[in-house]
């Protein structure tokens, strides 16, 4: 059977094709991580294929605007345009940071916000960077027997539950988040919330360490949003992730120590030196203790521009 | 499928499979062979062509995706028969060993100069980042890029901005 390509560029045509398409459909916006993983797309993610439905030039998609109590980034939009959107560039550092560190300037010329989280690498700097802001991901289900299409708002940590193994062609398999799309579902936005955005004195960074030459995985990836306040760091929030390690999002118990480099950083090695990384998928890669000397020192490098000496 | 798109400035009209790649379309089809291919997945950037004024990979990128677009490609960056600046300079450096790679560099290397006009060398390797030189020559390539925006440094005087 003949795989038919629809190309809508408008929302309506789009929702239309997902309504009333089987479930062996696949949807695409910059098609960066299909094509690369399997050269032969179509026939490569998985048999039976029968539509490919790209939403990369969808009207209306791709905007990154200021909403109501949030900013929404649009699921198409490029990763390059987060890496140009004034909003972000002024407010979201970390976010700013991740899509300059995504892969090469060509690739993230035509890969879209959308597809980078469905992917669902655990080395996504943006990912990251989103997970720490508390990001908001927004998802149409499309039409089925007796229920209506609608939309569904949750939690970014939550769009992904377990672990997903890619069989790649040559072999090689790849592990990665797996989401919670179903086949006809549409990633619509992902929205961060302005009070996590523009809290006085609020700062945010993403570092990566990439082990090897390799514009695409890192191996390590950290990204921090907080809140410094009378010399003191009032709250820091942490996200770590990488090939060899589950996602870790949680609270920096570091409540009110001086935001000065000798004490800040002292403590903040003794919180990574007792944190049992042992607990984490280990596939090779480095050690537990090694691990925490890495995330140590990316969040160190991160913070540095924000503490005093 | 009818594909309706621009290709180096000429609108063109294209009955196509739409899973077909763009770099096989221009090179097989077109016979445009400027447009190398390497790896075929991304990494190497001897595909790049620019979409939309926007360097990409066309190893990576499907005919059904190129409706209403804007492809540039090598062929298309000298229409005039004579080198853009940042060809003589590359000459001028000796900054090509094969050859291979520098079709893919020229695009990268060209919009990232129309973008900004002085990059630094630290701007330069970045937009470099998805360029794989397997003769190694980047020094050569890096100091071409940078010749055509800065003038040669002498003793005591800034550098001044060539092309504005």
């Amino acid at each position: 059977m003949s795989t038919t390509f629809y190309n809508p560029k408008y929302l309506t045509e789009a929702f239309d094709v997902l309504d009333k398409h089987s479930d062996s459909i696949v949807v695409c916006g910059g098609m960066t991580h299909l094509l690369r993983f399997y050269p032969h797309f179509p026939e490569g993610p998985a048999d039976g294929v029968d539509g490919v439905l790209h939403v990369g030039d969808l009207a209306g998609l791709a905007e990154c605007k200021e909403e109501v109590g949030k900013f929404s980034l649009g699921a198409t939009c490029r990763i390059s345009d987060l890496n140009t959107d004034d909003y972000l560039i002024r407010n979201t550092n970390a976010i700013w940071e991740a899509a300059q560190q995504t892969s090469t300037p060509q690739i993230r010329n035509r890969r879209t916000l959308a597809g980078e989280l469905a992917w669902g690498s655990y080395h996504s700097p943006l990912t990251a960077a989103l997970l720490a802001y508390d990001a908001e991901i927004r998802i149409r289900r499309p039409a089925q027997k007796e229920v209506m299409a609608h939309e569904e708002s949750f939690d970014l940590l939550h769009f992904y539950d377990e672990q997903l193994e890619r069989e790649l062609p040559h072999g090689e398999k790849l592990v990665c988040r797996k989401s919670k799309l179903g086949p006809r579902d549409l990633i619509m936005k992902v929205s961060v919330s302005e009070k996590n955005i523009k809290q006085p004195g609020s700062f945010s960074f993403c570092r990566s360490l990439t082990p090897k030459i390799s514009t695409e995985n890192p191996g390590v990836v950290v990204s921090v949003r907080g809140v410094i306040s009378s010399g003191t760091l009032a709250y820091a929030k942490l996200v770590a992730s990488g090939p060899w390690m589950w996602t870790l999002r949680e609270e920096i118990p570091l409540e009110g120590t001086k935001a000065k480099a000798s004490v800040l950083f002292e403590k903040l090695y003794q919180y990574c030196d007792r944190y049992p990384f042992e607990h984490f998928r280990r596939d090779g890669g480095p050690s537990a203790g090694q691990l925490s000397l890495i995330v140590f020192g990316l969040i160190k490098e991160g913070l540095s521009p924000y503490v005093a000496n | 499928m009818l594909v309706e798109w621009t290709l180096n400035g000429r609108p063109m009209r294209s009955e196509v499979s739409p899973f077909k790649k763009l770099h096989d379309y221009l090179r097989a089809d077109l016979k445009l062979l400027g447009t190398n291919i390497g790896c075929s997945e991304g990494k190497c950037g001897s595909c790049t062509v620019w979409v939309d004024n926007e360097p990409v990979n066309s190893c990576l990128m499907l005919m059904g995706q190129v409706e209403g677009k804007e492809i540039t490609t090598i062929e298309g960056i000298n229409q005039k028969e004579q080198f853009t600046p940042l060809q003589e300079n590359m000459l001028r450096c000796s900054a090509m060993e094969c050859g291979f790679c520098i079709p893919g560099i020229l695009m990268t290397g060209t919009a990232l100069l129309e973008k900004n006009a002085n990059p630094n060398r630290l701007e330069i390797r970045e937009s470099l980042k998805g360029h794989l030189c397997a003769c190694m020559g980047y020094q050569k390539i890096v100091d071409a890029i940078q010749g055509v925006a800065l003038t040669p440094v002498s003793s005591g005087e800034a550098r001044v901005k060539l092309k504005t």
